[in-house]
């Protein structure tokens, strides 16, 4: 098992990303930082971010390639932790686009192309008429998660999914603190730490105003 | 027969010394490491950073000391003796060195963000140097009894 000692301690501390006020690391150090790995596994942790981060865009792939556009890169992704990750990202995104379907009263057989990814499709499948589709142990999130759907909350719902991940991230760090595991973490917390921060237009007014403020000197 | 017992005493001997610096080059290998990665994080404190990145050396200098009070003429009688408290001493010294180096990696991970904690997360480094001092100590007292 290879160790990131200095990638890791280069790394500054990120709070739960309801209590941060700022990113504590910009985009441009946080690359900088991550080139420190093997160019391969750099490589491997932005496509990953590309693949399962908080947003995702897909540009130009239409939404039939999607599944294709998916397992094609995935298997340029071979980190365990790293895969590990995508893996249960992609199981989340796909329970929610089931929880979707189900609330449009759309049958998964009917919808055109793949309506989800990964080792739950076939399980959601067979256990379709059940809310929480058998899944409920395992993923705790979802009865909450279908709640919030039906109630049209989005920003509750994001912040369930955020929070979620969040602790899945920290589990996933804390099993090796100086290893690829750590690093991954990171960047996805970033990731998610930065959404938090974007979607609230007035706080983001605020901080503004703030780094103006200290740039500036203003007591 | 006689030349295996012989050769395990030089072993023994030797291995405080050896395994020791092991220890000791890849503790002070990872906590540099966390070391240079705090470095490129903060903007002062890089002297206590390194200096904590140091303290896994010393259970190369225990292995110098235990290694030297082992040196005897090795003989059938003292061969056995010798082998079991230098060869275990060494282990002693080495995994104490690697887990010392982890347990720096953290302190310096930890405190570089938050410099007030810098002196009691350093306290799991002193419990782990305490463990090498046990077995170094006890390697010591117990040598008396190995026959010149």
């Amino acid at each position: 098992m290879k160790d990131y000692y200095t990638v890791v301690s280069s790394l500054p501390y990120l709070p739960h990303f309801v209590r941060l006020e700022r990113l504590p690391l910009s985009r441009l150090r946080l690359e900088q930082r991550l080139r420190m790995l093997e160019a391969d596994e750099t490589r491997q942790l932005l496509l990953a971010e590309s693949l399962v981060g908080w947003r995702v865009s897909f540009g130009h792939v239409k939404s039939v390639d999607i599944a294709g556009y998916y397992q094609k890169r995935l298997q340029h992704i071979v980190q365990p932790a790293l895969r590990e990750f995508v893996e249960y990202r992609l199981d989340m995104q796909t329970i929610l686009a089931a929880l979707r379907l189900k609330r449009a009263g759309i049958e998964p057989q009917r919808y055109p192309g793949s309506w989800g990814l990964g080792r739950r499709v076939g399980h959601i499948e067979t256990h379709w008429d059940a809310a929480d589709f058998g899944l409920s142990t395992l993923c705790p999130w979802i009865t909450e998660a279908g709640r919030h759907l039906a109630a049209a909350d989005a920003q509750a719902l994001d912040r369930l999914l955020m929070d979620t991940l969040w602790r899945k991230l920290t589990t996933l760090g804390d099993a090796n603190p100086f290893g690829f595991e750590a690093v991954t973490a990171f960047l996805f917390k970033w990731d998610i730490a930065q959404a938090w921060l974007l979607r609230d237009a007035d706080a983001a007014k605020q901080r503004f105003q703030i780094l103006i403020d200290e740039v500036k000197h203003v007591q | 027969m006689d030349s295996m017992i012989l050769s395990l005493g030089w072993l023994g001997m030797y291995a405080p010394l050896a395994l020791g610096a092991v220890g000791s080059m890849f503790g002070c290998a990872r906590a540099g490491m966390a070391a240079c990665g705090a470095l490129v994080e903060v903007e002062s404190g890089f002297g206590r950073f390194i200096a904590v990145a140091a303290m896994p050396s010393s259970q190369a200098i225990f292995g110098v000391v235990v290694t030297m009070v082992l040196r005897r003429d090795i003989t059938l009688l003292n061969s056995p003796g010798i082998f079991g408290l230098g060869f275990l001493t060494g282990i002693a010294l080495l995994l104490s060195g690697l887990a010392q180096g982890s347990a720096c990696a953290s302190a310096i991970n930890a405190s570089k963000s938050k410099l007030e904690i810098f002196g009691i997360s350093l306290a799991p480094a002193a419990l782990v140097e305490g463990f090498a001092v046990f077995a170094f100590v006890f390697a010591l007292v117990l040598s008396a009894s190995i026959p010149k």
